[in-house]
């Protein structure tokens, strides 16, 4: 009930939206190949449901987990190297800011030389395209730990060690959530990319095949799966983000402005 | 102001030679940033007696929180020394307890774990960390809101906890920066008391910094008397009020006296600060 009001907007603008593509499509007479209305990609989904949640969903969801899960844990050593070691930030926070302006979609076919038609290729094109935002946003967690929390705990006695695992790394777990908040976003992405490029089953691969043959409603509710699979990590996490932070629920955020 | 039956707390007060716990002898420090450079202390010196509870007044800016970070070893001076029970103080970090002005507690810790966090970093297990944090939060009138996070807290409840916090570390000087001063009128005055209560039983030297004169002659022993920056002559003045200490003092004439002398000399300090 709470949760219906919360979304009544988003959700009503949706189902506007949708009514306004189903009678465009049908009095403007568009042709099925170029913008099929919402009543066909339904059909298509259902009629393809089978092949599509039992084959293809698993096959991309696969390398969406293991992709993120690569780039968490590679993200977050970094994170936490370049937050102890200046040298290792120094040498890797530029060379970042690089791989993110590599056109992925050329680098892919690389990747496909590299792993062949294995899982693999498609993983390192997810692991590309997600570990940049956990890196980020948790190195920045990490940075922007409140000073006086750390002096506090140098008055403490603390060492460089503790300082990092008694503020440093509970102050930076928000950052870290809205971090791999955006990475499962785009891990989407480049699953499907990667399986667009070099695959034989996935949604990405479906995706292409129907592309291909022009055949644009079970195209669309490729893409439509792939954007649910994409909402339902996201809210996943956020659920997780929820048990992990006690502390911020109730309106959240540390109240640095009472008196 | 003299006499001597001002000191109600135990027979060594009486005999005149109280052992320095911390002295500060011809202090000298600069803050230097790109805009320039700032003395703060200028050849300051000071002691502060064992078990004392001395408090620190002057205008502000006048360089009371450096001089704190100094004795807490954020900082180093740039000349003069600082002693502990006589012997030059190096590595004070870790040895001095400190309370901040802001309570600094930490949001993803309860009031238990936040109170064991000293301990924690002095290698306890968590488990006895917590029991024995636990075992103070009765004293401290926390025991209630053992397991709640800092934001459910009232000012005057966090304040507590940080206090205790800073107790658990287990120093034997205790310097508090400006604690109350974020605190409205009544939860400041219960408060004080409060704090007055506990520092009798635990009998730790603490040295205190306030901008509110009534607080420093209900609270101290001592009060010092800062100067402007950069600070190099502290005043002392002994408080003449027996212990143990009740709100209704502030009425008496000799804590009227002494609050207008205080001013006097504060807003004496602040005329110079402007010319």
């Amino acid at each position: 009930m709470n949760w219906l009001q919360q979304y009544r907007a988003p959700v009503a603008f949706f189902l506007l939206m949708l009514l306004g593509w189903e009678v465009a499509v049908r009095a403007l007479n568009v042709p099925v190949f170029i913008l099929p209305p919402p009543s066909a990609i339904l059909y298509a989904l259902w009629e393809h449901a089978g092949l599509l949640f039992t084959v293809h969903l698993p096959a991309t969801l696969w390398i969406i987990l293991l992709g993120l899960a690569i780039s968490v844990i590679l993200g977050v050593g970094l994170a936490a190297a370049m937050t102890l070691f200046p040298l290792v930030e120094r040498t890797f926070y530029p060379l970042l800011v690089v791989t993110q302006t590599l056109p992925i979609i050329a680098l892919s076919p690389v990747f496909v030389l590299w792993f062949g038609y294995s899982i693999w290729g498609k993983v390192a094109v997810t692991v590309l395209i997600s570990f940049f935002p956990i890196v980020v946003n948790t190195y920045d967690g990490f940075r922007r730990t409140d000073a006086e929390w750390v002096e506090l705990l140098r008055t403490m006695g603390a060492n460089r060690w503790q300082i990092f695992l008694k503020a440093q790394v509970p102050a930076s777990l928000p950052m870290f959530f809205t971090g791999l908040k955006m990475a499962a976003v785009v891990s989407v992405i480049g699953a499907t990319i990667g399986e667009w490029l070099g695959a034989n089953e996935g949604l990405g691969y479906f995706s292409r095949r129907m592309a291909h043959s022009v055949r644009a409603a079970p195209l669309f509710a490729a893409v439509l799966v792939l954007s649910l699979l994409g909402i339902l990590l996201f809210l996943l996490i956020q659920g997780l983000e929820r048990k992990c932070l006690p502390w911020k629920r109730e309106g959240g955020h540390r109240e640095s402005a009472r008196q | 102001m003299a006499g001597v039956e001002r000191f109600q707390r135990g027979a060594w007060q009486h005999m005149g030679e109280v052992e320095d716990v911390l002295t500060l002898r011809d202090l000298h420090f600069t803050y230097r940033q790109a805009g320039g450079s700032f003395p703060v202390l200028d050849g300051f010196s000071m002691s502060v007696r064992e078990g004392e509870f001395f408090t620190l007044i002057g205008p502000s800016g006048s360089g009371k929180s450096t001089l704190f970070k100094l004795l807490t070893g954020l900082l180093e001076p740039d000349a003069g020394e600082i002693l502990y029970r006589g012997r030059p103080f190096c590595r004070r970090l870790g040895k001095v307890g400190y309370m901040p002005q802001r309570d600094t507690l930490f949001p993803w810790r309860t009031v238990r774990e936040n109170a064991a966090l000293p301990l924690e970093l002095k290698g306890w297990r968590r488990k006895v960390a917590l029991e024995r944090a636990g075992s103070f939060l009765g004293e401290f009138g926390l025991e209630a809101v053992a397991d709640l996070y800092p934001h459910q807290l009232s000012g005057g409840l966090r304040q507590r906890v940080s206090f205790l916090r800073t107790v658990l570390a287990d120093n034997d000087v205790l310097l508090l920066d400006e604690p109350f001063g974020a605190l409205d009128a009544l939860t400041r005055a219960q408060l004080q008391e409060w704090l007055l209560n506990l520092w009798q039983k635990l009998r730790k030297t603490v040295l205190f910094i306030t901008h509110d004169v009534e607080e420093a002659i209900l609270l101290s022993d001592r009060i010092g008397v800062l100067s402007a920056r950069p600070l190099s002559t502290v005043r002392m003045v002994e408080v003449p009020l027996s212990r143990p200490r009740k709100m209704f003092m502030v009425t008496e004439e000799a804590f009227i006296r002494l609050k207008r002398q205080l001013l006097e000399q504060i807003r004496g300090k602040e005329g110079a600060l402007a010319t």
